[in-house]
Order: C-alpha cells, then sequence, then structure tokens
C-alpha cells in the first residue's frame, strides 16, 4: 500500500519573514500550519540528505516531517531569468524549507530525490503567489494535493535521513471558566430585598451603637476630667 | 533585557559584535563572557561571517531546531592588575526572529510575554529604513518602518513597565548625512512614536546609534543592498552603550519603584491614624533613615547589591529630580569626578561587590560618553 505524503513549505518574501506557505489541509483545519515552520528550518541541507524529525503531541496525534533546505532561486520564481538566489531585502539568502508531513511515525521511509524534485514543483506555484503578495501583515496558508509514495517513486538516490529530536507540541491547559470571588458590595447587591431591609436595621443600629459608646466615652473622659478637678480643689481648701 | 526588532534590523548581528567588542577588557574597563565554549563559537562564527567574504549572516531561524537558542546568557567581569578575574553580574539577552515582533500572523505571544518580564527593553530601529524615511525614498523600506516596524515596537512597548531605550542600527548608514537630533525630530512625527514617548514621561528615554561594522566597512548599492568593501576590517561603533544603559537604568527603576512602594506605604498609616501624628513622624524618620535597608531587603535577588550601589542609586535619582532641568547641559561632559571616582573603585576590586561597584561606575562613564557625543540622545 502507498504512503501518502502531504507536502509543505515554509519560507519567507520581501516583507514577511519565515512563515508556513503550504501545509496539508488537515493541518489549516486544526490551526497547526504554524506548527510547521517550529518544527523544520537549520542550516542549508547537504546533497544527499535530508531531516527526518516527528511531530508529538497534537491534538490530531503524531506526525512525521521529512524535508531538506534548499535556497530559493530566480529562475524557479520567473523560469527564463538568471539562476540567481533570492535575497530578502536586507541581501541575505532565503532559504526554501519544503519536504512532506506523513501521518505515520517510522523510520523506514524510503525517499529518493526524485520525490523532493517532484514536490519541489508542486510547490513553486505556491511560493510564487507568496512571493508576489504585498501584504505587510499576514499571508494565508494553502494546501497542495497529496502524493502516493508507491514505486513511482523508489528510482533514483536514496537520501540518508538525519533524525533530529522530536519536537513535542507544548499544548495549553484547557481553560476552566473561573469563578470570580464575589466582593462585599457584590453580596449586598445579590440579597433579597427582605436581606437588604435586615442589613439597614443592622447598619443603622451599629452606627446608632457608634455614637452611643463615642458619646459614653466623651462623657467619661469629662466627667474624670471634673473629678480630678474637684479633687484638686478639695485636697487645696483642706491643706490651705 | 529584551531587543525589539523586525527582521533585518540587525539584532543578532548586534549581539555578535558587542560580544566580540567587549570579550577582551579594553579601555570600557570590563568584558563579557559566555561560559558555554559552543554558545560562545556559535556568536564567534556569527562575527566572522560579518567581518569576511561578501555575504550578510543569514536570517534567525525561527524553528527549535536552531543551534543559537534564543537566550544568552552573558557574564560581566573585571580583571584586575593582579590578573585576578572577578564577576559583576549577569545578563540574559533574547534572541528571535523578527517576524516574530512584526508579522501578525506568527506573532508569538512568548515575545509579548517576555519583554512584559524583562529588566530592561530595547526598541532596535532598522538605520537602512530610517535612511529611506529621512530620503523620502523607497516605499517598500518606507512603508516597512512606518506601517509595520513602528507601530510592532510601540505596541509592545507600552506594554512593559521596564526601562526603555531605542537603538537605531547601522549608524554608519546615517553618519555624516544626518544629525541624530534631525532623525530624532522626524521620529517624533510618527504619531505611535510620540504617543510611547509621551507616555515613558517621568523615565530617562534614550535614542542610540550603534554600528555593528562601524564606518567604511559597506556601501549602500542602488539595489539596496549592502556591499563589503575588500579587505575593510569592521570597526563597532557604539555597541556597548545599550547594555551600558540598560544594567544602571533597571537598577534605578526598581529603586525608585521601591521607594514609591514604601512612601504608599508611610502614607496609608499616617492616613488610617491622623492622631498620633507625633509618634508617627518618629516612624516615618525611621523608615526614611532605612530606606536603603528596606530596599536592600526588598530587591529580588538578581538586584541584591551592596548598600555603596543602592546609597549610590538613592543618590541619583535625588539627583536626577533635582537637577531635571540641567541633565543636558551637566550630560555635555564627562565629570572629572567620575574618572577619579573610576580610578578609585577599580583599585577597590576585590570581590564580587566591588567589581559591581566599578562596573556602574563604568556604565555611568559610557552612557556620559553618549550624552557628550549625542545630546539629542536623551528624549527626557
Amino acid at each position: 500500500m502507498a504512503i501518502q505524503a502531504y507536502p509543505f513549505l515554509v519560507s519567507r518574501n520581501r516583507s514577511l519573514d519565515y512563515r508556513t506557505v503550504v501545509a496539508p489541509s488537515f493541518f489549516i483545519n486544526e490551526g497547526l500550519a504554524s506548527l510547521l515552520a517550529k518544527a523544520a528550518g537549520g542550516n542549508l541541507t547537504s546533497p544527499g540528505h535530508a531531516i527526518y524529525r516527528e511531530i508529538q503531541g497534537t491534538q490530531l496525534g503524531d506526525f512525521t516531517l521529512v524535508f531538506h533546505v534548499i535556497e530559493a532561486n530566480q529562475k524557479d520564481i520567473y523560469p527564463g531569468r538568471e539562476n540567481e538566489v533570492l535575497t530578502d531585502p536586507f541581501g541575505r539568502e532565503i532559504f526554501l524549507i519544503e519536504g512532506m508531513v506523513f501521518k505515520e511515525r517510522s523510520d523506514k521511509f524510503v525517499i529518493t530525490q526524485e520525490t523532493f524534485d517532484f514536490t519541489h514543483e508542486q510547490l513553486l506555484n505556491s511560493y510564487r503567489s507568496f512571493w508576489e503578495d504585498t501584504n505587510l501583515f499576514e499571508a494565508s496558508v494553502v494546501s497542495v494535493n497529496h502524493l502516493d509514495l508507491n514505486d513511482n517513486f523508489q528510482s533514483g538516490e536514496t537520501l540518508i535521513l538525519d533524525e533530529v529530536e522530536p519536537f513535542i507540541v507544548q499544548r495549553k491547559p484547557s481553560k476552566q471558566p473561573s469563578i470570580p470571588e464575589p466582593e462585599i458590595s457584590d453580596i449586598t447587591k445579590s440579597l433579597s430585598p427582605e436581606q437588604s431591609e435586615m442589613q439597614d436595621i443592622l447598619d443603622s443600629l451599629k452606627s446608632l451603637l457608634s455614637e452611643k459608646i463615642t458619646l459614653l466615652l466623651l462623657g467619661s473622659a469629662f466627667g474624670v476630667i471634673l473629678l480630678t478637678l474637684l479633687i484638686n480643689k478639695l485636697i487645696k481648701f483642706i491643706f490651705r | 533585557m529584551i531587543m525589539l526588532g523586525p527582521s533585518g534590523a540587525g539584532k543578532t548581528v548586534l549581539l555578535a559584535s558587542m560580544h566580540k567588542k567587549l570579550s577582551i577588557q579594553g579601555e570600557e574597563g570590563f568584558f563579557i563572557e559566555v561560559q558555554d565554549p559552543v554558545r560562545r563559537q556559535v556568536l564567534e562564527n556569527i562575527y566572522a561571517e560579518v567581518a569576511t567574504g561578501d555575504k550578510w549572516p543569514g536570517h534567525t531561524d525561527q524553528s527549535d531546531q536552531s543551534q543559537s537558542g534564543y537566550e544568552w546568557t552573558f557574564r560581566c567581569c573585571v580583571r584586575i592588575e593582579d590578573r585576578s578575574i572577578h564577576p559583576a553580574c549577569q545578563f540574559t539577552y533574547l534572541d528571535y526572529a523578527g517576524g516574530k515582533l512584526t508579522d501578525a500572523d506568527v506573532a508569538g505571544e512568548d515575545l509579548v510575554s517576555e519583554a512584559k518580564t524583562a529588566d530592561a527593553v530595547l526598541g532596535l530601529l532598522d538605520g537602512r529604513k530610517i535612511y529611506s524615511f529621512m530620503n523620502n525614498n523607497d516605499d517598500e523600506f518606507r512603508n516597512l518602518f512606518l506601517h509595520k516596524d513602528i507601530p510592532s515596537i510601540a505596541r509592545i512597548m507600552q506594554s512593559c513597565n521596564a526601562p526603555v531605550h531605542f537603538v537605531i542600527s547601522k549608524w554608519d548608514l546615517l553618519e555624516g548625512k544626518y544629525t541624530l537630533g534631525q532623525i530624532r525630530d522626524r521620529l517624533l512625527e510618527i504619531l505611535e512614536f510620540k504617543n510611547l514617548i509621551s507616555q515613558l514621561v517621568g523615565n530617562t528615554v534614550r535614542l542610540i546609534p550603534v554600528s555593528s561594522v562601524g564606518a567604511n566597512f559597506a556601501t549602500l548599492l542602488p539595489n539596496g543592498k549592502m556591499q563589503k568593501h575588500l579587505g575593510a576590517i569592521p570597526r563597532p561603533f557604539y555597541v556597548e552603550v545599550p547594555l551600558a544603559c540598560v544594567l544602571p537604568d533597571a537598577l534605578l527603576k526598581r529603586v525608585s519603584d521601591l521607594k514609591k512602594q514604601e512612601k504608599e506605604i508611610t502614607e496609608m498609616v499616617v492616613t488610617a491614624k491622623p492622631r498620633f501624628g507625633g509618634f508617627l513622624t518618629v516612624i516615618d524618620e525611621f523608615l526614611t533613615n532605612t530606606v536603603v535597608k528596606f530596599m536592600k531587603e526588598n530587591l529580588p535577588e538578581n538586584y541584591q547589591f551592596s548598600p555603596d550601589v543602592l546609597n549610590w542609586a538613592e543618590q541619583k535619582i535625588q539627583k536626577a529630580q533635582e537637577q531635571i532641568n540641567q541633565r543636558e547641559l551637566e550630560a555635555a561632559k564627562i565629570t572629572q569626578e567620575q574618572i577619579v571616582q573610576r580610578d578609585r573603585l577599580f583599585k577597590d576590586v576585590k570581590n564580587e561587590e566591588t567589581a559591581l561597584n566599578y562596573l556602574m561606575n563604568q556604565f555611568l562613564t559610557i552612557t556620559s560618553s553618549l550624552d557628550a557625543d549625542f545630546p539629542a540622545s536623551k528624549f527626557h
């Protein structure tokens, strides 16, 4: 049975930095397309080699990427132009990180240069549109048809797969709606009319009591002062 | 510290250039080191790519396969006359792919949260784009600068509590054509930038010109590319200044926040029991006299400096407040006092604490040089 390979492409254009340009439709639908730009990258891949990397822990399960990093060339975009590497506005060479997503996890894939050549041709149209896109802020991710890795792709040089450590998706904990602790004013607001009335009475009592205590304290203080003065007068009168 | 800059502005090259310039102790009087030799080699390779060949270093790989990673930890050390080395402090520089800042659909929340929790935030303005902006030509660069870079930087910076400065990269392109004052005035014509600067009143905000390669290393070609001159040697310009501005300012900000906090606590007590004025005055005096102790106890581990440094910072805040109107005048020269103090502090270096005292003074001297050479560098 042929294995299905879903082409993907990560690259940049003149104004947008590196991002996923092409991804499998099931990645796009689940909002996973940007994972490819995080998981695939690095320096130019040596001829005869490709990178093998597993993506683990997505909501859709685990996947395998097989990709290589090559220079983006002007003649790929505009046939007939010179064989010149595309550069960003600062003169830095632009890379194409192109490869395939597999739903299987296996390091037994036999990938040939011919497979990559075929995928490259498939991806060029999408890259051309992205290159000509002048939007300064965003670009949509597209998908292309998958290919069946059957005997047609088994001829030619078999690539050496350099395995790198798996990319493990850090899934955010699902957010439980938190119930905020009600503030005192909120509690008051939620009281029934009877409870509110009772609360008002209690408040009035507290206020009255507080006033009485204040008066009592003031009265006591005044009494103490008066008593002290009287004693003072009495002592002076006795010892005169 | 985190540098907020768009793709191609020169974040990684500036980092490599700063490391190159400060990796051996020179006139700055200190050096920085990356302790992991593999990581150090990565920086050295980037710089070698800048200095040699006809290509410029590639983009920062945003995949997590990147060998360089995003975090760079540096240790600032002082080597004294007896050849012993004293580490003074450590800082972490966050590097990342510029698209995370500017491209709406790949912008990462992680960058925003990193910026919010950073002790210092630097906004890197691309000198190449500023050149187009000043010239009113090259729509591609002007548009990117006005409609993408500045709004993105301002959006994140306005949510930061840390001290912020702006760094103009590729100063070699602008030097001799525009003064820093002219650029500053044009920048303030951009609404987002002007509003951001207005929000930052009360903090020292600087505009720092830097060049990772220096003058006469490369020429701007009509097709917009920078061509290196054959055999030219890079002479990094002011690449150490952003670092020198960051540590004292970060410390000052932290001390200033603590002072405010301490004042609030004192005022809360006074408001609660106004009748005990006399008693509270005594408490207030006690608190005022122990501000440094309070700060020492409350500063986070990263800021556990000696009382000398805290006193210095405390005095610096007071001085800054008193002399707010005379700042530009004062900044116009490096005082003799600083030189004398530098020599004294250098002789005193014998451990981490004294090394930090000395380093703080060195940083202050560097920022004074910036103020003297570029009086327009201070927004406020």
